[in-house]
């Protein structure tokens, strides 16, 4: 589906559809004073309801300036309309997207980058951002494409009540891979697993980094998978080991049947790898006490873990670029931030907003919130390049395979190497 | 002895009784307390509530999506049984020749795979300025929604006799009368089949508003269902509350519909048997 949405959209792009210099023809009401931004993002309705909330706040600080705040549901609902619409002649004036998906609308010069604005804003300056939730939004390595929401990072949630029971002294900055592993077989008894977490490169990354591996061969225009060679390779091992050797990971049969945040909330899991986002539903266990620790690291290794960050980009062919771009800076600035981080679903940007107490000291758990702010330095990203998705998803399909045991290691490697490289070839637009 | 109409029909209440489990298991856990970690299966919670439809207005404006897409169906329910019914009495009256012409045609048409007009109907429909209202979702009816519904027309009237037409042509009836008075009494299962399937195909259309609509006051059922399921796992009971309430209005739509226009012909048809 996307793939195809992919095609048209080169294909309109290249026939020259996308000058769209004319109005929007929704159904409008402004007169020639006013602007209306259309600002598309994808999102459950308590996350949606947040940026509603904004744009009210922009509202009342900008007369005349009307947000149309278009949530859709899912992700993939998002990068449907987005290459609908792109294609299609008009685009929203501002949309937020993951940095692993952000690259095919920028590799068709379909973005206006925002280093220009952002340079010279009264408002905002680049210093005010995490440095690693900036780089991988710029797309050619220098120039800032898209300003990024937030900074949340792959952590380890864990059930302090478990722990305790158990006797295992809970995770501390700087855990081993070894701390990590006694823990969850410690944990593993009863029906109950020690770890859960989804099968997939972003997950595994972070292992492969910690190891002092590479994902990839180059970061700005990779060619292959790296993950199985050189030092990684005892990072791949030890994630996939979790399962396969150790089965202190709930067994493919299991996972399908109560999904590893389900059985976290269940108390039937020790810990449960996640990044940010999963707090808001967390925060409905009643049953025992909960809290985050950092990735364990490799032994010998270094702390590494994965971006998991959206940014607010800005279609070349909007309508309302200016309007659009005011918005875009007041969501970004210490209030607007502040706003959104209230959900406690995002880790800011922002470091000020970041290390504020609206952040670090909500009256929610988890008690560790200092975790996500620590871990920036440590952040690290996959590529952002046009087919980075798909790269991901063929090698989703043979990680999955492997760490269910239904794969032999060294034919997965072979075979993760076969599906992904064909696509690392293909051309942007 | 055992009854044998009774026999006859236990197949279908057993094929009911399969189709009924899931819709059973929905209203039952629309009625489990929120909050709760989701469980296996169960007949009745221990404590059935109603407050998953009491906090649903706080997730999504579940009212305004029922009203919107209340709307949006039944006129393109109204639009599509027009339109595939002309279009179906117009291949009926086409030579032999012409007609299975016309019928290969319309089924070539059902391969065209709908992504593939998503970018072409976008730049279309923001042509004429139409993005973000209820146009291009009722625009398909106009194209009777599916050649399949052209389809059940034009077989269904296969049904009327030649003779019969010429008569009424002799009598000087314009096509207009023909398809009033002569054909479309005499095809009313397929006018039900086409209303309920056309209602069941724009009720649960999902991609059509997404990608053509902004404006949330605008948006249909299938979307505030879809953002439901990205709630926590312990909100489960307010999606199944919101698929309680999609579900309900097709329901109903069938059984008036089958009452209005199935009981004659269905009845003629079971006395006629031997």
């Amino acid at each position: 589906m996307r793939r195809t949405a992919g095609l048209l959209l080169t294909a309109l792009l290249a026939s020259g559809c996308g000058s769209g210099t004319d109005s929007p023809g929704g159904p409008g009401d402004g007169g020639p004073a006013s602007a209306s931004v259309r600002f598309l993002l994808f999102g459950d309705p308590t996350e949606t309801a947040g940026y509603q909330q904004l744009a009210e706040e922009f509202e009342k600080a900008n007369d005349g300036v009307d947000v149309n705040v278009t949530p859709v549901p899912t992700q993939d609902d998002l990068l449907a309309k987005l290459t609908t619409s792109f294609a299609g002649g008009q685009p929203p004036d501002a949309f937020l997207i993951n940095y692993r998906k952000y690259g095919q609308f920028a590799a068709r010069d379909a973005l206006t980058p925002v280093q220009d604005r952002l340079d010279s804003s009264d408002v905002l300056s680049e210093e005010d951002f995490a440095d690693t939730a900036l780089d991988p939004f710029r797309f050619d390595g220098e120039t800032l494409t898209c300003l990024p929401q937030n900074v949340s990072s792959l952590e380890v949630y864990y059930n302090v009540d478990m722990f305790e029971a158990a006797g295992v002294s809970l995770p501390e900055a700087g855990w081993s891979w070894d701390d990590f592993l006694s823990a969850a077989q410690a944990l593993t008894k009863d029906g109950v697993y020690g770890v859960g977490t989804e099968p997939s490169l972003i997950r595994m990354a972070p292992f492969v980094w910690s190891a002092g591996g590479e994902v990839v061969d180059d970061q700005l225009a990779p060619t292959k998978l790296t993950l199985g060679s050189g030092a990684g390779r005892r990072g791949l091992d030890f994630f996939l080991d979790l399962q396969t050797e150790h089965q202190v990971a709930p067994p493919e049969k299991e996972e399908l049947s109560q999904g590893s945040e389900d059985r976290f909330l269940a108390g039937r899991l020790g810990m449960y790898l996640d990044s940010r986002k999963a707090v808001p539903s967390l925060r409905e266990i009643e049953d025992f006490t909960w809290d985050v620790a950092p990735l364990p690291v490799a032994p010998g290794g270094e702390p590494a873990t994965i971006l998991h960050g959206d940014a607010y980009c800005l279609p070349a062919a909007a309508a309302n670029q200016e309007a659009a771009w005011r918005f875009v800076e007041y969501a970004n600035s210490t209030k607007g931030q502040t706003i959104l981080a209230r959900s406690g679903r995002t880790v800011p940007s922002r470091l000020d907003v970041a290390r504020s107490g609206v952040f670090l000291r909500p009256d929610a758990p988890p008690e560790s919130s200092q975790v996500f702010v620590d871990a920036i330095p440590d952040i690290r990203a996959v590529p952002h390049t046009a087919t980075w998705s798909e790269v991901e998803k063929a090698a989703d399909d043979v990680i999955a395979a492997m760490y269910y045991g239904r794969l032999e290691r060294d034919a997965g490697l072979r075979q993760l190497n076969e599906v992904t490289e064909p696509l690392f070839g293909s051309p942007p637009g | 002895m055992i009854n044998r109409g009774w026999l006859r029909q236990l197949p279908a209440v057993l094929v009911a009784a399969v189709m009924v489990v899931p819709l059973l298991l929905m209203v039952v856990g629309s009625l489990r307390p929120a909050g709760q970690p989701p469980q296996g299966l169960e007949i009745l919670p221990a404590e059935p509530t109603l407050d998953a439809y009491r906090r649903l207005p706080d997730f999504i404006p579940v009212l305004t999506y029922l009203v919107n897409s209340t709307v949006v169906a039944t006129a393109a329910v109204m639009i599509t049984v027009l339109v595939a019914s002309w279009a179906g009495f117009g291949i009926r009256l086409l030579p032999r020749q012409a007609r299975r012409a016309a019928i290969v045609v319309s089924l070539l048409l059902m391969l065209v795979p709908v992504t593939a007009v998503w970018t072409t109907r976008f730049a279309l429909f923001r042509s004429v300025g139409v993005i973000d209202t209820w146009v291009p979702l009722l625009a398909p009816a106009l194209a009777a929604t599916s050649p399949f519904f052209v389809l059940v027309y034009a077989w269904s009237f296969t049904g009327i006799a030649d003779n019969q037409l010429a008569a009424a042509r002799l009598e000087g009836a314009s096509a207009w009368r023909m398809w009033w008075a002569l054909a479309m009494p005499q095809a009313k299962p397929a006018t039900l089949a086409v209303a309920v399937l056309a209602f069941t195909a724009h009720w649960a259309n999902f991609i059509d508003p997404l990608l053509y609509l902004d404006s949330q006051s605008l948006y249909t059922l299938p979307i505030g269902l879809r953002t439901l399921q990205l709630l926590n796992p312990t909100d489960f009971p307010l999606l199944l509350a919101g698929a309680v309430i999609a579900t309900l209005p097709p329901v109903l739509v069938f059984l008036l519909a089958q009452r209005r226009l199935l009981d004659d012909p269905l009845r003629r048809l079971r006395e006629a048997r031997p």
